[in-house]
């Protein structure tokens, strides 16, 4: 056990708030005390995890938003007081939302979460904001938790993906790997899974048109997230219990998937051309 | 006006200026959010919150005592205006968050989001007194006099709570994720 006055030297210290007096004080300290240094260095790593997190950016247009509400604020109490005040209030009528509705909030490289598609679809106007926000956490939750029950088109004026790792991704641990049987068409598609989290990456090069359909055998699957590498070439749809791409040229697709299905049945992949079919099957486990 | 202080963009604002509150929204939303987001743990619920503290700040401008550091106060409101949602908030899926990559490969972000997960469940296991500190410290960069002064405690309770927090983190985090 670290005495008192060491672990607030040690605390003090993360925080910059020690004297060189004290760092010497502390060093001297620790050199005898291996279970104190551990201490100290699970602080640090703690530190360090805090300092790792720190850049998670507000929703684009919560700025806007702000001003928005602050200006019309600004104007009412104008318009409420005595003729001859100096401010004249003029009647706003400003969205709420500075941003395109359905707009997804743009982030610097073009990542954005599949949730966000939702979220910004259901986006309720202040001062209907609160109620707009337990709307939308809702209607997340529900996604999230079952199956959908109507097709939603992703929107591809917008960036689309997140968080969905390149095919270089080490963390998660490889399971299957397969090709596509079809002339004009060079398709492989990959699992791999981390934890409850599965990752489907479909690499994709047809001169023809090719359909492909991504179902699990048995379950739920739900997509987390997703990214398509070329957000102009190819159009993705999430049906029910079943992922469909509309696809010619060349692009990758990236899908992490959650759900009961994962590390459970096998998936089913179908791509089809005007003349051919092809299936296969991975494993998810 | 951007190279103001925050106590002369407040002025400004009370003598008529609002272009002068513009700066100080932007100055702080982006931390603001941070820190409502830690201690609620909803981003829609942190949005809101955010915007609710800005109007109140403004609302308040001219109540605003120089002597005390703008943000310690602002951070006070955004704090009461948390735990005023915390009471309201129904228990919801956590909605994913975003995190700007700036570089970083997908990996790093997709470790990132991991993290943040790990440590906003930790965070919500600490009582809010406990949380507040962490996240005022960590997320809002404040000294312990300014915490201090944001919760209206006096500085060593700010210590004895942080430094608690920060044992009880650790087990979470660090002695639990060794024993798995």
């Amino acid at each position: 056990m670290t005495e008192g006055k060491y672990e607030d030297l040690m605390n003090r210290e993360i925080d910059g708030e020690t004297t060189e007096r004290e760092k010497a004080e502390l060093e001297t300290y620790l050199a005898q005390n291996p279970q104190a240094q551990a201490y100290r260095e699970d602080l640090g790593t703690l530190a360090n995890m805090f300092e790792r997190v720190r850049d998670i950016e507000p929703p684009a247009e919560l700025k806007a938003d702000i001003v928005a509400a602050v200006r019309r604020q600004a104007e009412s109490q104008a318009a409420s007081r005595p003729a001859g005040a100096s401010a004249a209030a003029e009647a706003s009528s400003r969205p709420v939302h500075a941003a395109e509705p359905g707009a997804l909030p743009a982030s610097e490289n073009g990542w954005a979460s599949i949730v966000d598609v939702f979220r910004r679809r259901l986006a309720l106007p202040s001062p209907y904001a609160f109620a707009g926000g337990v709307a939308v956490g809702a209607l997340v939750f529900a996604l999230i938790a079952a199956s959908f029950t109507s097709l939603f088109r992703v929107d591809e004026s917008v960036a689309p993906g997140a968080l969905v790792p390149s095919s270089e991704l080490a963390v998660f641990e490889a399971l299957d790997a397969q090709s596509l049987a079809l002339d004009g068409v060079r398709g492989e598609v990959s699992t791999k899974i981390y934890g409850d989290r599965l990752l489907v990456e479909l690499q994709l090069e047809s001169e023809v048109p090719v359909q492909v359909s991504v179902t699990p055998g048995a379950g739920r699957m739900v997509p987390v997230a997703f990214r398509q590498v070329d957000p102009r070439q190819g159009r993705v749809e999430f049906g029910e219990a079943e992922m469909a791409i509309t696809h010619q040229g060349t692009n990758e697709y990236y899908f992490v998937l959650r759900g009961d299905a994962v590390g459970g049945s096998p998936l089913a992949v179908r791509a089809q051309t005007g003349v051919q079919t092809s299936e296969i099957t991975l494993r998810t486990r | 006006m951007a190279g103001l202080d925050d106590s002369s963009l407040v002025r400004d604002c009370v003598e008529g200026r609002p272009q002068a509150f513009d700066v100080l929204v932007d100055r702080y939303y982006k931390v603001l959010f941070n820190v409502a987001l830690r201690i609620i743990g909803d981003p829609e619920e942190a949005r809101d919150i955010t915007q609710t503290t800005f109007m109140k700040v403004y609302e308040n401008l001219g109540t605003y005592d120089p002597k005390r550091k703008f943000f310690s106060w602002i951070y006070r409101i955004a704090v009461n205006e948390s735990i005023n949602a915390k009471g309201r908030r129904k228990p919801l899926e956590p909605v994913d968050i975003e995190f700007v990559a700036r570089g970083d490969t997908p990996e790093q972000v997709f470790e990132k989001q991991r993290l943040h997960e790990s440590i906003q469940g930790a965070l919500m296991k600490l009582s809010l007194e406990h949380r507040q500190v962490v996240v005022l410290r960590h997320f809002g960069d404040l000294s312990y006099k300014d915490i201090a002064s944001a919760l209206d405690i006096p500085e060593k309770t700010v210590k004895s709570r942080l430094f608690e927090a920060r044992r009880q983190l650790c087990t979470i985090l660090i002695k639990g994720r060794a024993a798995t």
